[in-house]
């Protein structure tokens, strides 16, 4: 008690100032401006691509405005920037009325990416009835049905595109969809014969073999092989930021927390390096790991700040491993797995029911396993009799 | 294209997005006492960047001399995509704003530029409207986040390419709000008020007992002890609630240290009275004119918010209900247990006394503390 505090007559709009203010400072992390020293003090670059990929004035005519679309797009995603999502937003809008059916597809893109889901659907179903030989509509249909846990409607899909792509292509479509169904065996098999044959010669394609194969192998519980697979695809796309974190998650899987933190520590600037840098930060007793901890969570609340929840699984994997916050993680967890039934957030579910000792979490992550026949290492751990 | 197509199909699936999406922030402050206005909006200067040419000398790099060069710009071509209004409809009326200095500011995904303006409205804002267009052009995903605190009141709003435009506080909503958090200040600032509560309690002390031939007596009934409380609270409350309005409407004002001594003596007096009941045989006349003093420290916490002059009315209310709730929380905490324990040795002749003593020498130290 204070009581003999001679600044008692101060304390109390000292206190209601605190009340006042107190949500603020909770909720923002709005920081206190200055002014730099100098004028050569450097406050922001600017890389080439991105000054490229904003001219000052937008495409007159569809088919540039496609290729500039196709081009932000798929740096943001490289680059993990949704920043270029909204200028292609841009770029496509003076020929959305009604869009052609690859403008169409350039916008379910835009959608999946911000995980707005049954937009992208909606919209992918509407353009498949009328123009059923787009078969990367069919592509990209089949993954969003993959990741939402509507495997017959994801299987379908790949088959429906057979009609317009290549055969490699619709084996790859249907393989990521058996690794969730009960054949992940026999896609395994089938993704490494096809490694070791000539039938895959565009590297594109390898990387996404070899993307699958080295997923399918941490699922089966062979770290070796999927560095292999791993290292093949980061030889073919070493800046693709997907592989890169593939490779960070085995890490962090096999304890080396070192490795995750030299790789990734100049990437900070990206949330989902950030939440691995954290992760390991945490685990080894890194110097600069509360700071991770920390400029995450900034970020998260930032996110909240302006209402958006794309970072849910992240969100999720930072209560559980970082916080550590079992029951919140749980809850995050929750809402993920309304959105997205991937062998992560499945993975994450489990996790978390097991941490916050929750049967009906743990329930729901078993029903969906055995509807399925899901098969998967990590889930063994948390059910030995459950698998073969 | 099927380069395209594989790549996308592998990547579709890949974790959620690294950098920050495109938002800005917004401060806006004002009062219904003042027509003028004031606020701070960042802007990451990668957006800036896309509306207006950072970098004049074409080296990848802005530097803050650069940014500083464009503050013509900002003022004229940036400052104009906010409009703030009063009023609503046709009687609206702009509040044309200035840009009145520039600095940098980082924020979780690089350096702003962070923009101080001013505005001054036809008349003090009772509710502000804002339109916010910066960036759609450019950017649909584009958020302003805007915090406003009028009258100590704060409200955030999110502008989006499809929500241009917010009405701050404008509906009854608003007001009912504000009004709330005042009351809630209030009854926070009298149950965290050590002093006011001592006093009151002080006083209600003997409110259950009677003094008869020189010692404490139970008081014989239950409507004898409500009658004493309740002339107590009441009397405290009138003259509070005078000097309280008073002060705040800056028709009285005195330095702040003599207010907060002159309550520690009136702590330290009402104990006094407490085990002299002889020399103070009314207390609610007590009560009634040290509530004179009280009201005065009460009416320094809306000063020090800045909350004087005209639009005070309504959270002057609140604040007094909310003082008031927060009383008669205490009276019924303390009365009903002193009623039950009122006819006990331990009440009579420990708690009253011991309690009184212990009271009086804690308000003496305040008072020696408050006017050194």
């Amino acid at each position: 008690m204070s009581w003999t505090n001679p600044q008692t007559g101060r304390r109390f709009p000292a206190a209601l100032l605190l009340i006042l203010c107190g949500g603020l400072l909770v909720s923002t992390t709005w920081a206190a401006p200055y002014t730099p020293d100098n004028d050569n003090t450097v406050l922001a670059t600017l890389s080439d691509s991105q000054r490229a990929l904003t001219p000052a004035s937008p495409p007159q005519n569809e088919a540039d405005a496609l290729r500039l679309a196709r081009a932000q797009i798929d740096y943001g995603r490289q680059q993990g920037d949704p920043r270029f999502l909204g200028y292609a937003q841009r770029t496509l809008r003076p020929f959305s009325q009604p869009p052609s059916p690859a403008v169409s597809l350039l916008w379910a893109d835009i959608e999946q990416q911000r995980h707005q889901f049954t937009r992208a659907r909606t919209r992918l179903t509407e353009l498949l009835e009328q123009h059923p030989n787009q078969g990367q509509g069919w592509l990209m249909l089949a993954n969003i049905e993959r990741v939402q846990g509507q495997f017959d409607a994801a299987r379908q899909a790949c088959g429906n595109a057979a009609n317009s792509l290549p055969p490699t292509t619709v084996v790859l479509c249907q393989a990521s969809v058996q690794a969730m169904t009960g054949q992940h065996q026999r896609a395994y098999a089938t993704l490494q014969s096809l490694a070791d044959s000539p039938l895959v010669s565009d590297t594109t394609q390898s990387v996404w073999l070899q993307t699958l194969i080295a997923e399918m192998a941490i699922q089966q519980g062979e770290p070796e092989r999927a560095q292999q697979a791993l290292d093949a695809a980061l030889a073919l796309a070493p800046q693709d930021a997907y592989l890169r974190y593939l490779q960070n998650d085995l890490w962090l899987q096999q304890g080396h927390s070192d490795a995750v933190i030299a790789d990734l520590k100049n990437w900070q600037d990206r949330d989902n390096a950030l939440l691995r840098l954290a992760i390991a930060g945490k685990r080894s007793q890194h110097p600069q790991a509360e700071q991770w901890q920390h400029a995450y969570q900034q970020r998260l609340d930032a996110a909240e700040l302006a209402g958006r929840t794309v970072h849910q699984r992240e969100h999720a994997r930072y209560l559980l491993q970082v916080v550590p916050s079992p029951t919140e993680a749980l809850t995050v967890a929750r809402d993920n797995w309304q959105q997205q039934k991937e062998l992560t957030d499945l993975r994450l579910l489990l996790a978390a029911a097991t941490a916050a000792d929750n049967d009906a979490a743990r329930a729901t992550a078993r029903d969906f396993i055995d509807t399925h026949g899901v098969h998967d290492a990590a889930l063994q751990a948390h059910w030995p009799e459950a698998q073969p | 294209m099927k380069h395209c197509l594989i790549l996308m199909l592998l990547l579709a699936c890949a974790p959620a997005f690294a950098h920050k999406p495109s938002d800005s922030y917004l401060t806006l402050n004002s009062t219904a006492s003042s027509p003028d206005i004031t606020g701070r909006w960042d802007i990451a200067l990668r957006d800036l960047q896309l509306v207006t040419d950072l970098d004049s000398n074409n080296d990848g790099n802005i530097t803050w001399g650069e940014l500083r060069n464009r503050q013509p710009e900002l003022a004229q071509q940036i400052l104009p995509m906010l409009t703030v209004q009063t009023g609503q409809g046709e009687t609206a009326q702009a509040c044309p704003l200035t840009l009145t200095g520039l600095q940098a500011n980082d924020h979780v995904d690089g350096t702003y530029a962070a923009l101080h303006f001013q505005g001054t409205c036809p008349a003090a804002p009772a509710q502000l409207g804002v339109h916010y267009r910066f960036l759609f052009d450019r950017d649909p995903s584009h958020h302003g986040l805007l915090r406003s605190n009028h009258d100590g009141v704060e409200l955030a709003v999110t502008f989006s390419d499809k929500q241009r435009r917010h009405q701050l506080d404008s509906s009854g909503a608003g007001q009912w709000q504000a009004f709330q958090g005042f009351v809630h200040q209030g009854i926070h600032h009298i149950l965290i008020g050590y002093d006011h509560i001592l006093f009151l309690l002080t006083l209600l002390f003997p409110a259950v007992l009677v003094w008869q031939r020189g010692g404490w007596q139970p008081a014989p009934t239950m409507r004898g002890a409500l009658t004493q409380t309740l002339a107590i609270v009441t009397a405290f409350t009138v003259t509070h609630s005078l000097t309280l309005a008073l002060a705040t409407l800056g028709i009285i004002t005195l330095p702040a240290w003599l207010v907060e001594s002159a309550i520690a003596l009136t702590v330290a007096l009402g104990a006094a009275a407490n085990l002299l009941p002889g020399l103070f045989p009314k207390r609610w006349i007590m009560a009634f004119v040290f509530g004179l003093v009280h009201g005065l420290g009460f009416a320094s916490v809306l000063a020090d918010l800045g909350l004087m002059g005209d639009g005070i009315v309504l959270p002057l209310l609140g604040f007094n209900i909310g003082v008031e709730l927060g009383q008669i929380a205490i009276v019924l905490l303390f009365v009903p247990l002193a009623y039950l324990a009122r006819d006990t040795a331990l009440y009579k002749r420990v708690f009253v006394p011991v309690g009184s003593v212990a009271i009086m020498i804690l308000a003496g130290v305040w008072l020696v503390e408050r006017l050194s």
